[in-house]
């Protein structure tokens, strides 16, 4: 009789997978051997891939490297994308490299897998901000638009500049829609020669040949479009728009979020979000836009701590008060909504940590939590009902969820009020049980974008982090886990 | 067989030790191994979970959604080593758990049923303090405040409601669920001394992100280049890279000490006033927009109780908007959840930028610099061969007694700069300077030649090179800078294009040698100050540099230029 291992496919070095029915608690039989599957599911790593050295940029207190991951849709390739230009193809079982390419000078911002798995679209941050379409087998080029032409460019920064990278142009947010178009932001955000802030943006829908067939605002405007969100159902999409530029803002919905044709990209509605008085007199947003159309819901959540969800046209239907401020001597310390989104007929929702951050050199002297609702997840119905809710002793980074809205995957990143490396991983939510499935540790904190399949793959990337005593530990790898 | 038995006992592994508690929806296992697996069973030996880890840790967290009172069976290994221990997760009482945080953000206590809790408050104003329900079942939960009831549904086990008021005077409190009720009384009481508990120890602008003085740049200034040259790279385009205005100019450094007997969890804040007390907006944060406008700079400390708590802060300042002149840099730490600063401190700020005069100085310091050496270079050898012997004799011989009266100076500069701090040239200046230009104004008395102050210079530096190791380039750039100026000076003055003036009158000597060589001082001072400003980032004040252009730098060449007369004439009278 075969055993286990022979009965399974390979999955990484060590692990051999087999889909069988199960229930918590009995005695599985598989081939030859008897297991005992246990009331709560465990997590296995499958592989992993070193993507380079990133010490030095970690030693000098940088953040967590871009790090661009994306399974294709059958789930038997995974393409990763690195901040130090290299992008590889890996077979998403075995974790072997089928492909790889260097893109000098840039940084693997966005990959997208085609629904046909035939092309792989990357976006680079880059001097020309370059968006190709791939060959994924051979990683060669069929096209490439430069988004400089459009949004402009800066100089190279500086090697030691740890964020001068981000003054490059770059795609935020990509999709393939089902006709092969390709909806992207291109986004400038850059300081000119006198030292002031400038920005130029527009959405761009493109065609499977490379060329721009719509474009909004007709030209670049001084502001900058992150993150679009596209209901193709509803044929809208949703675009937040938000400026750091100075001087005279252009005649679009500053700060808020425009909802556009998705054919013609003609504005259908629009929202401006009030800054909350009297704490705050600016608004800021993150990936915190999402757009049903078929269940009317525009969701916007706020860095000042509220969510609202509205109606696709703009009116205000609930508003969630999850991390508004807490007033300490004039001073408001709130817990900032850093990821939202419509998950099915709910709302999922992180609030990340509070808007101040320690001062404290020594971790002994970082107070353990500065806002009473921050690193929770929160899973509210459309009506404003809270669903259920989760907080655990992890630092939350990024939400995502798989392809069949079944699962969510919020990733346990970099610590700053202590140095516990056990709490490092992926945090496996099952929306229909309401509550956590599995813990997935890891080596090292993980970056806010992670991607999973319907199958319960979920690909992280790890980066190093600094000890108590300036050691460095981990490693820049991406992972996949089950 | 006893020995045996006693080497195979010692060789068995000792049995793992851990302890297990719960960690919000899970069990936290911490044992004296790095652990590489964990297994928990119910109390009938059900596998509950298995939990491996990427790399062995002494700390391990499972996921399991513990309920109070729970047994579990927890097995822990790590590569050599293994044990089993019994854990009950702690019980409870009730549906909930109810935790206050007095005030909100110092940390939670568990709710006593009839608890008389004091709050301290300010004179005036308000304490928030935190009513923190977890659910141990699904719940609906009323917290009664003075009547006031609110009311939230916790559906899920582990579900947080935190219910927030605030205290300014006594409030009965009650958490219902159900049939099931907890009640305290929160009476405030007067925030009493806590303010001077909490000190501040040291602060230290600008620093390095590690708190420490940033040596690079001077203390209590804020440093931006001149407005004329970031207007020359603006217009040239010469610039690189635009500076990053989202990024820290320089960062505060801060140690504070709490002499109380408890931790204090606080927020500092500090801000740069304008002279009307308003925050300037040159001064703003500029991250990403999360200050909200409120033009100030804040941070969470934990302040353990009896120690010294080092905290750093970014310093923001817009490059444009920034103008010269005296701000005040603010500071300032208030509790958690507290209406007033515990402590308060104020300390200038001033704002510099790039000094034209420094900047023209420097370029005239080289100009001059090349010129002089230039000269060596091209007559030396002519000037040489022009002097006879008995003359090099005696340019060497001033020369020499140049350089013992430069190092008698270093000698009594030692001592005069611990006494007398930058006050010093004032001192060493009567030796160095006084003493040096009587000597050279001697020798041009007696040696009315071009180049015999040159190499006399170039003899008392290079004696000063070999004796105290002095070779640097900006020994270099002095030398030729004090030899343009000395030989340009000489003969403008008349004093080397001819003899005849030391026939005039002793007064219109005089006159001469100070033209020429208070000129010459005066210049070499003043190109010797902007390339110490320049070259060793020196910040003068502006009364400083007048009085050591007008003291050691003239007023003292004058003085010595007329002993050197009477001096000179005792000599000539000798060599006649």
């Amino acid at each position: 009789m075969p055993s286990s291992w022979e009965l399974g496919r390979p999955a990484g070095p060590a692990h051999s997978f087999l889909e069988v029915d199960w229930t918590p608690g009995e005695k599985l039989s598989v081939g030859p051997e008897v297991l005992e599957v246990p009331l709560h599911p465990a997590c296995a790593s499958l592989y992993s891939l070193e993507l380079g050295d990133v010490s030095r940029r970690v030693a000098l207190g940088g953040t967590a490297p871009d790090t661009a991951l994306a399974f294709s849709e059958d789930g038997e390739h995974l393409a990763v994308g690195t901040s130090l230009g290299d992008l590889w193809v890996l077979d998403a079982w075995t974790g072997e490299v089928q492909v790889r390419r260097r893109f000098p000078e840039a940084v693997v911002k966005v990959l997208v897998f085609s629904g046909d798995g035939e092309t792989l679209y990357m976006a680079e941050q880059s001097l020309e901000a370059l968006v190709h379409a791939l060959d994924p087998v051979t990683l060669e080029s069929r096209w490439t638009l430069a988004l400089s032409d459009r949004v402009g460019s800066t100089p190279a920064p500086a090697g030691e500049d740890l964020y001068g990278v981000y003054s490059l142009p770059s795609a935020y947010g990509m999709e393939e829609l089902s006709g092969g178009d390709l909806v992207l932001s291109a986004v400038h955000g850059w300081n000119d020669l006198e030292g002031v802030r400038r920005n130029l943006s527009q959405l761009l829908r493109v065609d499977p040949t490379g060329k721009v067939v719509q474009a909004w605002p007709p030209e670049p405007a001084d502001v900058t479009l992150m993150h679009p969100q596209v209901d193709e159902a509803g044929g809208l999409v949703a675009v937040p728009v938000a400026r750091s530029s100075v001087g005279p803002a252009p005649d679009l919905p500053v700060p808020g979020v425009a909802v556009l044709d998705l054919i013609d990209f003609t504005l259908r509605s629009s929202v401006v979000a009030s800054p909350l008085a009297p704490w705050f007199d600016s608004v800021f947003f993150w990936e915190t836009i999402d757009l049903d159309v078929a269940s009317d819901v525009l969701l916007l959540g706020l860095a000042d701590g509220r969510v609202q969800i509205r109606g696709v046209d703009g009116h205000l239907k609930t508003e969630l008060a999850l991390g508004v401020p807490v007033v300490t001597a004039g001073v408001p310390i709130s817990a900032s909504v850093g990821h939202s989104r419509l998950v099915g007929e709910q709302v999922v929702t992180l609030t990340s940590g509070t808007n101040i951050p320690v001062a404290a050199l020594s971790s002994a002297h970082r107070p353990p939590a500065a806002h009473p609702q921050e690193n929770t997840l929160w899973v509210h119905r459309l009506d404003g009902d809270l669903a259920w809710t989760w907080r655990g002793p992890h630092v939350l980074e990024g939400l995502s969820s798989s392809p069949d809205r079944r699962w969510l995957v919020v990733g346990a990143g970099p610590r700053r009020v202590d140095h516990r490396e056990d709490l490092f991983g992926a945090l496996v939510f099952d929306v229909e049980a309401e509550g956590l499935s599995v813990f997935c540790p890891t080596e090292s904190p993980v970056f806010f974008r992670h991607t999973s399949t319907r199958d319960g793959r979920v690909a992280v990337a790890e980066s190093p982090f600094l000890r108590e005593d300036g050691t460095l530990g981990g490693a820049y790898r991406v992972t996949v886990l089950r | 067989m006893m020995a045996l038995l006693f080497a195979w006992l010692a060789c068995t592994p000792g049995l793992l030790q851990f302890h297990v508690d719960v960690e919000g929806p899970g069990l936290v296992i911490s044992a004296d191994a790095p652990l590489e697996g964990v297994r928990v069973r119910t109390e009938t030996g059900e596998l509950v979970a298995q939990h491996l880890v990427p790399v062995p840790k002494e700390t391990v967290w499972v996921p399991i959604p513990w309920v109070p009172g729970e047994r579990f069976s927890v097995e822990g290994w790590t590569s050599s080593q293994q044990n089993q221990q019994d854990f009950w997760a702690p019980a409870s009482d009730g549906p909930v758990s109810v935790v206050l945080e007095v005030p909100l953000g110092q940390g939670g206590v568990p709710l006593e049923d009839g608890a008389r809790i004091e709050v301290a408050t300010p004179p005036t104003g308000r304490t928030p303090i935190g009513v923190v329900v977890t659910a141990l079942e699904p719940s609906v939960v009323r917290v009664i405040a003075n009547g006031q009831v609110e009311s939230r549904r916790l559906g899920t086990v582990g579900e947080r409601g935190v219910f927030v008021l605030e205290v300014e005077a006594r409030v009965d409190l009650q958490v219902e669920v159900g049939g099931w009720a907890r009640e305290a009384t929160l009476v405030p009481v007067s925030a009493g001394n806590l303010s001077q508990s909490i000190s501040l120890v040291s602060s230290v602008f600008p620093a390095e992100p590690n708190g420490r003085p940033d040596p690079a740049r001077p203390q209590g200034r804020v440093t931006l280049p001149s407005t004329w040259w970031a207007g020359w790279i603006r217009h040239t385009g010469l610039g690189l890279r635009p500076a990053d205005d989202q990024a820290p100019w320089a960062w505060e450094g801060f140690v504070l000490r709490n002499e109380g007997e408890a931790a204090l969890n606080v927020v500092i804040t500090s801000e740069v006033l304008d002279g009307g007390g308003e925050a300037a907006h040159a001064f703003r944060p500029r991250l990403r927009e999360l200050d909200g406008g409120l033009k100030k700079v804040s941070a969470l400390v934990r302040l353990p109780p009896g120690e010294d708590v080092e905290a750093v802060l970014p310093l923001f300042v817009d490059r444009q908007d920034a103008v010269e002149g005296a701000w005040t840099r603010r500071f300032r730490v208030s509790a958690l959840g507290a209406s007033e600063a515990l402590l308060e401190d104020a300390a200038p700020l001033y704002v510099t930028r790039g000094n034209a005069w420094a900047s023209l100085g420097f370029a005239a310091a080289l100009g001059a610099s090349l010129l002089g050496l230039g000269l060596l270079v091209a007559r030396s050898r002519r000037w040489l061969a022009g002097f006879a012997t008995s003359e090099l004799m005696t340019i060497s011989l001033f020369g020499s007694l140049c350089f013992a009266a430069n190092a008698a100076s270093q000698l009594v500069a030692l001592v005069a700069s611990a006494l007398l701090g930058p006050f010093s040239p004032l001192l060493t200046g009567l030796l160095d300077d006084a003493f040096r230009i009587c000597l050279l104004s001697t020798l041009v008395t007696l040696l009315p030649r071009p180049g015999a102050v040159a190499l006399a210079v170039l003899v008392g530096t290079l004696l000063r090179g070999l004796a105290l190791g002095s070779f640097t380039p900006v020994d270099g750039m002095l030398l030729g800078g004090t030899v343009a100026f000395l030989e340009a000076g000489l003969w403008l003055a008349g004093l080397t294009r001819s003899t005849g003036w030391r026939e005039e009158r002793p007064f219109l000597r005089w006159v001469r040698l100070s033209t020429a060589f208070g000129g010459a001082s005066l210049l070499a001072s003043a190109t010797g100050l902007a390339a110490a400003v320049v070259l060793y980032r020196l910040f003068l004040a502006q009364w400083y540099v007048v009085m050591i252009l007008a003291l050691p730098g003239f007023l003292y060449v004058l003085v010595a230029c007329w002993v050197a007369v009477g001096f000179a004439d005792s000599l000539r009278a000798v060599e006649s």
